[in-house]
């Protein structure tokens, strides 16, 4: 994709610097941390203006961890957060204001996002006219051009949240996003628990938004295949580390880290002569991880090399975490 | 309606669904749900239904074993029929001597499916309690656990369900179903809240398990995919009817109904070459608020006026039958 | 905003087709506006008085003896003139209430000794001051009424203030302000309304302000556990994300979805409000005498037993309403319950 290349000399919207967000357990009589669930464990990663970056991982991986830490509302126990260059984080506190408003999240379950009692003018107006993006006598109509830039007619603007579907929620979700015309939108998992032709709408409308608006999203999804039809680039993640990270399209045909590799065959396709391979053993506990590669208990490149923790090799744009990356 | 042609034997007809019409009795009359839902299901076969949320496959699957929904759900015309024997002329008792003996489900969400409050070796010994056996029951359960590739029995057997993980629990739900050496098992969506490397291997175990016992399983999902991969026959469902219904690798080839065909073009997979995918336009029409004529007319691009007027009835063509004017 | 979205009309609706319960409430809500108008129904002074050819209205205006042949300056008595030769003749007439009677006048010439039974002119007899029962019943249910109400409405507000504000900043806040309430519920409130009773006067007000001091603990504890339980729902952690004030988050977020244990809880305290206030008056710590009071109408009853229609009549009127007020908590409960929703 020629946006790789172009990404590398602009300043990144969003740029992560080893961000580990660990949660202290608390054992004892006087509650002394005993060890942390690490469950991000030095993320880097970055996101260019008008980017779509996929972070994709199965559950537990941390990567809903990662979209709560971004958004301000976990603590971050060590890490730099930059934003358009600025730094965004001071004593590990995110500095919300920092960002201005123009990075929005957007979570998962639609059926708890939207305030049942506000219609879906409150909803929508309450954010505008706070940071008095609008005056009042515009709202009305910013509200009606917000609802059709998502592909909603604006006399919905009255009702309420429980007469409108799982799609149509991350619809306003999404309109109440692009309110505060943002520069980057954290999507986590707001597809996955919508129907698939629905899936299939939402995915069309974030391009759409993304060519209309300039917009640039960090999309956070388990679904390979809906990834690949969406992001321009993709990091996978592993029990708390990104484990490679490269152009979608090459990352998905040719995988160098042996678990994304493992992802890809595991998922089902059309084709009755390509029954997916299984990945065998468990993805281990937070508490409970290996010493060194945190995939080695399921590798099957596994040697001794790796009771070490590898670091990242890049190359070319691509990342990979390993001593043994798959050769093509 | 048209007289229905069995190409397969009838004497192997497992599973037998006839018009199956289920409805919620409401205050201000019937809510249909489903609409003559017809399939059968022959033995040591994988039968897959598909379709998406609020299309009526849980419903129907719920009513195989006699259950309807609550409250209000009735009968309002079919029949179901399982080793002949018809399953709503059955009493309560007789249903629950069918239940967990002869037909078997796994739902969706394993954590749910299970007593947070009981340890699993208890939950696992609860099924005998209403099927008595003369076999060893710690025996088999610890067989199963070894067939489900659960080794460390007595740390499982021990745990409660919050100790284990999405997967764990699903192979233990899935021993558990088999606890009574069903005929059929309905899967509702095994492996749509598990992750995809783990759904690999659940999927591989159920097919696995079938072959070996010989078992017929009524496999629902709403991934085209998975069924792809793993049955033998596909029904497709939308609004509370068949739309089509084929063997799996002629429909793959060959999807006939508009709906198949969309939802194939609207699934993103990794196999194919190009990333568009295109949507299907508009949403599920509510159930009871169809108009006369075919229910996907809303969102067909190959909609005419005979699909506005006219509900098309099943056309016969080869062994797929689709629910379509063209 | 949204008090009557589709959930609260849906809990409505189905509050209704509890018959008992939207029974009790519509009986109940009549008689308390019937109460309210407790000075047209049940008054000494008539509606409408002609005298000489001109029309007086008494109950809304004040009259001076002087106006209908009396010395002084001091109101009417409109009891004795009633039967005065005046009015008996037929030339001057008045028009009386249903029931002429007031809860505070002593009827001394009746014969016999006070607590008089049930009559054709005192249906339920009179009370050990001679004093209409049916009066001071009506007039007492009003103000048990809407002492109960205005006791229910500030100790709501308290409670949410006060629960609400533990729920949502949790932590060393709620820690603190729990163990604070905790000290504060142990006061023997009982004590507390003797002692200021005795030092400052026993009126409505007081009473009203000492018991909504200890009513709103009980709100409190359901508030703090709603906004606990709602401050970790998405739409509130979306609020946040965005930038949103505490305050914003507070009122306009948490709060309109927090409501339903204060609905759920208004008839109980309502009923909790009747009793506290009935057993003070029992006990003689309540409002002043002469102020008509269903507690001090037991406790006469109470003395005089052989006037069994002082203690049964007050019995059936404070069973009736505590009675209908629970049918109505019941059907609140119930059209609220999270299982019985269609969703």
């Amino acid at each position: 994709m020629s946006l790789l290349k172009d990404s590398f000399l602009e300043t990144p919207v969003i740029e992560v610097r080893n961000l580990r967000t660990w949660f202290p357990v608390k054992q004892g009589l006087w509650g002394k941390t005993s060890h942390y669930i690490k469950a991000v464990d030095g993320v880097s990663l970055r996101v260019s203006p008008g980017e779509i970056v996929a972070l994709v991982g199965e559950s537990g991986c941390g990567k809903s961890t990662l979209g709560n830490s971004l958004a301000g509302l976990l603590p971050i126990h060590e890490g730099e957060l930059f934003y358009q260059g600025n730094p965004a984080l001071r004593k590990n506190r995110l500095q919300r204001s920092v960002f201005q408003n123009k990075v929005q999240v957007i979570f998962q379950d639609p059926y708890s996002c939207l305030n049942p009692k506000h219609t879906v003018y409150e909803i929508l107006s309450f954010p505008l006219l706070y940071h008095k993006i609008c005056k009042r006598a515009e709202v009305k109509d910013m509200i009606a051009s917000l609802l059709q830039q998502v592909g909603m007619p604006p006399d919905y603007m009255n009702r309420y949240p429980h007469s409108f579907s799982g799609g149509q929620r991350q619809r306003i979700s999404i309109a109440r996003a692009i309110g505060m015309k943002p520069d980057l939108m954290i999507c986590d998992e707001i597809v996955s628990s919508l129907d698939v032709s629905i899936q299939a709408q939402m995915v069309e409308l974030l391009l759409e938004l993304r060519k209309e608006l300039g917009l640039a999203l960090l999309f956070i999804a388990h679904d390979l295949s809906l990834v690949k039809t969406l992001s321009d680039r993709l990091y996978v993640m592993y029990l708390g580390k990104i484990v490679e990270s490269g152009g979608t399209e090459e990352v998905l045909s040719h995988p160098r880290h042996p678990y994304t590799r493992a992802l890809i065959e595991a998922v089902p396709t059309l084709d009755r002569n390509k029954p997916p391979v299984i990945l065998e053993g468990e993805v281990p506990s937070f508490s409970n991880m290996p010493v060194g590669c945190s995939f080695q208990n399921r590798c099957p490149h596994r040697s001794d090399q790796c009771q070490q923790m590898p670091g990242m090799i890049e190359k070319q744009g691509r990342e990979v975490r390993c001593f043994h990356p798959v050769e093509k | 309606m048209e007289a229905r042609k069995h190409n397969e034997g009838e004497a192997n007809s497992l599973l037998e669904v006839s018009d199956l019409s289920i409805g919620i009795n409401r205050s201000d009359g019937v809510l249909p749900l489903t609409d003559r839902v017809s399939f059968h299901l022959n033995q040591g076969e994988v039968l897959g239904l598909i379709g998406e949320s609020g299309c009526g496959k849980s419903i129907t699957s719920l009513a195989i074993m006699g259950m309807l929904p609550e409250p209000g759900g009735t009968l309002l015309n079919g029949k179901v029929q399982f080793m002949g024997q018809d399953i709503f002329s059955l009493s309560e008792a007789g249903l629950n001597q069918l239940r967990g003996q002869k037909i078997s489900m796994i739902f969706q969400e394993p954590f749910a499916a299970m007593n947070p409050l009981i340890r699993i070796g208890d939950q696992m010994l609860e099924v005998f309690e209403y099927h008595p056996v003369d076999f060893d029951k710690y025996q088999k359960i610890k067989d199963l656990l070894d067939e489900v590739g659960l080794t460390d029995h007595n740390r499982i057997l021990q745990s409660y369900p919050h100790e284990l993980s999405g997967g764990m629990l699903q192979r233990i739900m899935i021993a558990m179903s088999l606890l009574l050496d069903p005929d059929l098992l309905i899967a509702d969506e095994p492996t749509t809240a598990l992750d995809v490397t783990v759904q690999a291997q659940i999927m591989n175990l159920i097919v696995r398990l079938k072959k070996e016992r010989k078992m017929s399983v009524l496999l629902i999902s709403h991934n085209i995919s998975l069924m792809a991969q793993y049955t033998d026959r596909i029904c497709v469902m939308y609004a509370g009817q068949i739309v089509e219904s084929n063997h799996t690798e002629s429909f793959l080839e060959q999807p006939n109904h508009p709906y198949s065909n969309g939802l194939m073009h609207a699934i993103p997979t990794l196999d194919k070459q190009e990333r568009k995918i295109i949507s299907i336009p508009g949403q599920v029409p509510e159930p009871g608020k169809h108009n006369q004529g075919c229910r996907f007319k809303s969102r067909c691009i190959h909609a005419t006026d005979l699909c506005l007027s006219d509900p098309p009835e099943k056309t016969m063509a080869k062994e797929g039958r689709y629910r379509c004017h063209y | 905003m949204a008090v009557f979205s589709k959930l609260s009309q849906d809990r409505f609706r189905r509050f209704r087709r509890i018959k008992r319960a939207w029974y009790s409430l519509l009986i109940l809500s009549a008689l308390f506006i019937l109460s309210l108008f407790s000075e047209l129904i049940c008054n000494d002074k008539p509606y409408v008085l002609s005298y000489q050819d001109r029309l007086y209205f008494p109950i809304f205006q004040f009259y001076p003896e002087k106006e209908f042949g009396g010395k002084y300056l001091t109101e009417a008595d409109y009891v004795s003139l009633r039967e005065s030769s005046d009015f008996k003749d037929g030339k001057n007439w008045m028009i009386l209430p249903p029931i002429p009677h007031n809860p505070l006048h002593s009827y001394i010439d009746l014969p016999g000794t006070p607590p008089h039974p049930p009559s054709a002119r005192h249906l339920l007899g009179t009370d050990s001051s001679a004093r209409d029962v049916f009066a001071r019943l009506l007039y007492g249910f009003r103000i048990c009424m809407l002492f109960s109400l205005i006791l229910a409405a500030i100790s709501t507000l308290f409670g949410i203030l006060i629960g609400g504000v533990q729920g949502y900043f949790g932590g060393v806040v709620d820690m603190v302000m729990q163990r604070l309430i905790e000290i504060w519920s142990s006061l023997p409130f009982l004590y507390v309304v003797i002692l200021v009773g005795t030092i400052y006067s026993r009126s409505f007000m007081i009473l009203i302000l000492v018991l909504s001091l200890f009513q709103w603990i009980g709100l409190s504890y359901y508030m703090r556990g709603e906004f606990l339980k709602i401050r970790n729902l998405n739409y509130v952690k979306v609020a946040k994300t965005m930038g949103m004030s505490n305050s914003h988050i507070l009122f306009r977020q948490i709060l309109p979805n927090g409501l339903t244990p204060v609905i759920t809880l208004l008839p109980f305290q309502i009923i909790g409000g009747i009793g506290a206030l009935t057993a003070l008056d029992f006990l003689g710590f309540g409002l002043q005498p002469p102020t008509p009071s269903w507690g001090e109408l037991l406790s006469q009853g109470l003395n005089h037993l052989f006037a069994p229609w002082l203690a049964i009549s007050t019995v059936v009127c404070l069973f009736t309403t505590l009675l209908l007020a629970t049918f109505i908590g019941e059907g609140v409960r119930e059209a609220f319950d999270p299982r019985a929703s269609t969703n």
